[in-house]
Parts: C-alpha cells; sequence; structure tokens
C-alpha cells in the first residue's frame, strides 16, 4: 500500500540543490552519514526525523553557515562555501533583533543592499502585507504574539527574494491553531512565488500538507531512511485519507505507528 | 512603575506620619537634640544652610560625575577591548580581577599621595568604584548575542564593524544601562569616601564637620542631600535609558557589584 522510492527528484524542474555523500561530524560525533540528495527547482522538500537526527545541522550546511567535512553541496551547479542570500534561513525562533521594529527588522537585508530609502519602504509595505502585518510596522518584537514574530521573520527573508528558502521548524514553537494558519500561508507564498523551499519539521502532518516529497531521516548517525513522495494535489485536505494513511507510513517508519489490531510492532530505537 | 496619584499618594502618607511620629516620639521620650533631633530641626538647618549646602553638594557632584564619565568612557573601551582581543583577556583581565578584589575605597589614602589633596583625588577613588560593574555588565552584553543573529549577520555578509555596531553595540545596551545605574551610585559613595579621608569641601567633609561639633540635624541634612542627589542621577539614567532602549519591556538588571 506504501510507496517507497530511495531516492527520485521531486518536480519537473532541473536539479537545483545536489547534496553528495556528505558527511558532518563535530569532534568524533557523526551527525550526518553519507547523505545524498537533489531537490528539483521550485520543489517543496521536508525533512522528518527524531530529534538529534542532523536535520537542522543539514539545513545550516545547505544555508553555507557549516562547512561540510566530507562530500560535496551545490546549489545551482556551484559549490557552496559560504552563506549567501540566495538561499536565506528561517530559524526555529524567530530571531529577529529585539532593537529594530517590524520594519526595520524586514528591512534589514534592503539596508544592506544600499537600496533607497523609497524602495525599502515600497518593498516592505509589500511584505508586511503579504505576511499580514501591515498593520504592526512600528511594533517591536517583544510586543507581538510568537505568530506574528515568525511571520516577521518569513518576511525578513523574502525581502531578499532568495531563490532557496531553508526553514528550520519555524512553526515548532506556536500554538496549534496559529500554525495551520501559517502553514496554510507559507503554501500560499510557495504556491506563487516558486521557489525552492526546504522545511525541516518535527510535525508529520506538517509535513504531509505542504511537501511534494518528505524525506525521513534516522538519528545518530543522521541517515536518509526513506523518501515518501506526496504527489496529492494542491491545496490538500488535511483530513484527507491518502494523507491519513500517509502519516500512519510516515509514523511507522519513525517507529511511532499507533498499534491498530495486529498491524505491526513500532521498532524502540527512535525517540522523538 | 506608573505614577498614578494613587500611587504617589501611599508613599506621601506614610513618609507624613512617620514625620510625625519620629516628632512626637523626640519630645515625649525626651531624646537629646544631638542624639537624634526633631524634623523640625532639620528644616531650620537646612534653610539656614541652604547657600553651604549647594556649594558642597555642587563640589561632590563634580567629583561622583566626573568620576562616572571616566569610568564609563574607559569601562566601555576596555570591555570591547576585552571581548575582542585574546591579548587583553590574558593580560590585562586577570589585573582587572584582582584590583576588582580589593577594597577600592581603601585606596583614597593612597590617592592623597599620588594624586593630591584636591578633586582629582576624589574623582580617582568615584572611577574605581564605578569602573567595575560597568566592565562586567557591558562585557556580558557584548558576548550574550542570540548566535541566530550573528548566523544571520554572516548571511547577509556583515563585516565584522557591521556585527559591532548592528548588533553586539544595541545588544550590550540593556545591560550597559544596569552597570550604569550602579555605577552612578558607587560614584557618589566614592566622592564621599575620598572627601572622608582628606578633604576640605564637599559633602563628605561637611559631614564630618558637622560631627565634629555633634550638630546631628546637620549631618543628617546632609545624608538626605545625598540620598536626593543619587536618586536624581538614578532618574536621569532611567529617562535616558528609555529613550535610548524602547525594545527591552524590562531591563535585565545584573547583579550590582562593589
Amino acid at each position: 500500500m506504501e510507496i517507497r522510492v530511495k531516492s527520485q527528484l521531486g518536480g519537473d524542474g532541473p536539479e537545483k540543490i545536489v547534496v553528495e555523500k556528505l558527511v558532518q561530524s563535530f569532534d568524533a560525533l557523526t551527525v550526518i552519514d553519507r547523505i545524498s540528495l537533489k531537490v528539483a527547482e521550485g520543489e517543496f522538500l521536508a525533512i522528518v526525523g527524531p530529534s538529534g537526527c542532523g536535520k537542522s545541522t543539514l539545513l545550516r550546511v545547505l544555508a553555507g553557515l557549516v562547512k561540510p567535512t566530507a562530500g560535496r553541496v551545490r546549489i545551482d551547479g556551484k559549490d557552496v562555501n559560504g552563506p549567501n542570500r540566495r538561499h536565506s534561513l528561517v530559524f526555529q525562533e524567530h530571531a529577529l533583533f529585539p532593537w529594530r521594529t517590524v520594519f526595520q527588522n524586514v528591512a534589514l537585508g534592503l539596508e544592506i543592499e544600499r537600496q533607497s530609502h523609497e524602495q525599502i519602504r515600497q518593498r516592505v509595505t509589500e511584505l508586511l502585507a503579504l505576511v499580514g502585518l501591515d498593520q504592526f510596522p512600528g511594533y517591536y518584537p517583544h510586543q507581538l504574539s510568537g505568530g506574528m514574530r515568525q511571520r516577521a521573520a518569513l518576511a525578513r527573508v523574502l525581502a531578499v527574494d532568495p531563490d532557496v528558502l531553508l526553514l528550520d521548524e519555524p512553526f515548532g514553537a506556536l500554538d496549534a491553531m496559529t500554525r495551520l494558519t501559517l502553514q496554510d500561508e507559507l503554501l500560499r507564498i510557495f504556491l506563487n512565488s516558486g521557489k525552492t523551499v526546504i522545511l525541516v519539521t518535527h510535525d508529520v502532518e506538517e509535513a504531509l500538507f505542504l511537501a511534494d516529497r518528505v524525506i525521513i531521516m534516522s538519528t545518530v548517525p543522521g541517515r536518509i531512511r526513506e523518501v515518501i513522495p506526496v504527489t496529492e494535489k494542491r491545496p490538500r485536505d488535511r483530513g484527507s485519507a491518502n494523507l491519513a494513511g500517509l502519516k500512519r507510513t510516515v509514523l511507522g517508519i519513525l517507529g511511532l505507528e499507533p498499534v491498530i489490531g495486529n498491524v505491526r510492532v513500532p521498532e524502540t530505537n527512535f525517540s522523538i | 512603575m506608573k505614577f498614578s496619584l494613587k500611587n504617589i499618594a501611599e508613599p506621601a502618607l506614610f513618609f507624613l506620619a512617620l514625620l510625625a511620629l519620629w516628632e512626637i516620639l523626640v519630645k515625649v521620650v525626651g531624646v537629646p537634640a544631638f542624639i537624634l533631633p526633631p524634623p523640625r530641626d532639620l528644616y531650620t538647618s537646612f534653610t539656614a544652610k541652604f547657600f553651604i549646602l549647594g556649594h558642597h553638594s555642587l563640589i561632590t557632584f563634580t567629583e561622583a560625575v566626573g568620576g562616572f564619565a571616566l569610568s564609563f568612557v574607559l569601562g566601555v573601551g576596555f570591555a570591547v577591548g576585552v571581548v575582542y582581543s585574546r591579548h587583553l583577556q590574558n593580560t590585562i583581565y586577570p589585573l582587572i580581577v584582582i584590583l576588582y578584589a580589593m577594597p577600592k575605597s581603601a585606596f583614597a589614602p593612597l590617592m592623597v599621595i599620588w594624586i593630591g589633596y584636591g578633586l582629582f583625588s576624589k574623582i580617582a577613588i568615584a572611577f574605581l568604584v564605578a569602573f567595575f560593574p560597568i566592565v562586567v555588565n557591558t562585557v556580558v552584553g557584548l558576548k550574550e548575542v542570540e548566535p541566530e543573529l550573528l548566523d544571520l549577520a554572516r548571511i547577509n555578509r556583515g563585516s565584522a564593524w557591521g556585527v559591532f555596531k548592528k548588533i553586539r553595540l544595541p545588544n550590550s545596551l540593556p545591560y550597559m544601562f544596569a552597570g550604569i545605574k550602579v555605577a552612578l551610585v558607587l560614584s557618589v559613595t566614592g566622592a564621599i569616601v575620598a572627601e572622608f579621608v582628606a578633604a576640605n569641601e564637599g559633602l563628605g567633609y561637611l559631614v564630618l564637620q558637622a560631627n565634629y561639633s555633634l550638630d546631628t540635624a546637620f549631618a543628617l541634612v546632609i545624608l538626605l542631600i545625598l540620598a536626593l542627589l543619587s536618586l536624581a542621577l538614578f532618574v536621569v539614567v532611567d529617562v535616558v535609558q528609555k529613550k535610548m532602549v524602547p525594545w527591552s519591556a524590562e531591563v535585565r538588571q545584573l547583579e550590582g557589584s562593589f
């Protein structure tokens, strides 16, 4: 009943990101062990896995913040050898500058590009409207709710118009309702922009709702365990039988399958 | 804290009651004025010696603020140096730690020998006591930056100067202000202690004079003036802080250190 494909390109576009036999260790600890991966241009890829499986590290390598111990990472055919705004990261915690207002936070990248005040004002206003923060440009982060902060962080990344969006559990700290709303908005932005998105998440439903492919990683050392394509058309129905079935498959692979009858004994060496 | 009528009325009433109680008790019990004068004597003393008080207050104020200003400039500069230079951290920092462990006011007699009898030996002591809270707080503020913000700077290819100006410095401001508040109050204390040791003007000198002549009312008035002086400085900093650091809802107060 389940489709398991070890590796295939999701989406129709040309190769955008190519990871070859990536190894990442910190001192003696190998966090990522020979991961190979291809992501198509315009693809939405989700990565799920237990804590400590190296999925955040993988994102940091893709963002150029960490130099790989071995292996290659190429984006647009070029080796990644440092951070670059063309592939920008949204952090787990919003990471807004507390001393900058929402407007100033979103404007940051544009300021660095030395755009004119008028250009910046226009672009930021546009983006704040896009993420639903047009009423709050003058607020400081501490005056906002968690969901609003994450929206601001998203707007800040979109401001420099990167072609790869790397999202590290962006909605992990939000309440369930806000999370669903922001998933819808991320989807809308993704569908309208044609950007390549890699989303690291703990939330299997989130991954299945958004992604073209879901990569399941195993822990210590981090390896790709399964790749699950999600072919259902967007926007998807969160309650559909198809997604529910896929969710069971994913949870099963993670060793968290709900025991229904005598379907399967969950593996015990995973914790989430 | 908000200043509503209710917030002001309560402490005001309390202090008035306290003064009344003091006045009555002193009369009823018959305490001699050189031990505890009634509040009315304090008022008489204050009005009679208003101009003398003004002159000496100005001197102590100059010493305290001078010492503080010096400690601010050198303290922030030193903190930046320690955060950015391994060499400074390995050489000067241990020296500072040793100095930190010494009671700074014990330097007052030495300062008279080294610097002399005048204004500058007082400024030196005020500087010594105010220096450490500024350094300690600023170092922490410059260092304790969210790692994500530094990652963000790397993604945006921020220069070292940009990271300092746009991240480390603003990040340190709430800490720095906590240090400044402690340092200001300490610098007043430092100036007074220095005046105790050797001086012919200033509020510390005046307190000693009042003591010698058993003018307890005047000594108490001077103490109140000192309290007002410290409070006024504190309020000024608080206002500046609210202007400069509006993003910090509640500014974290670090351990005040002597």
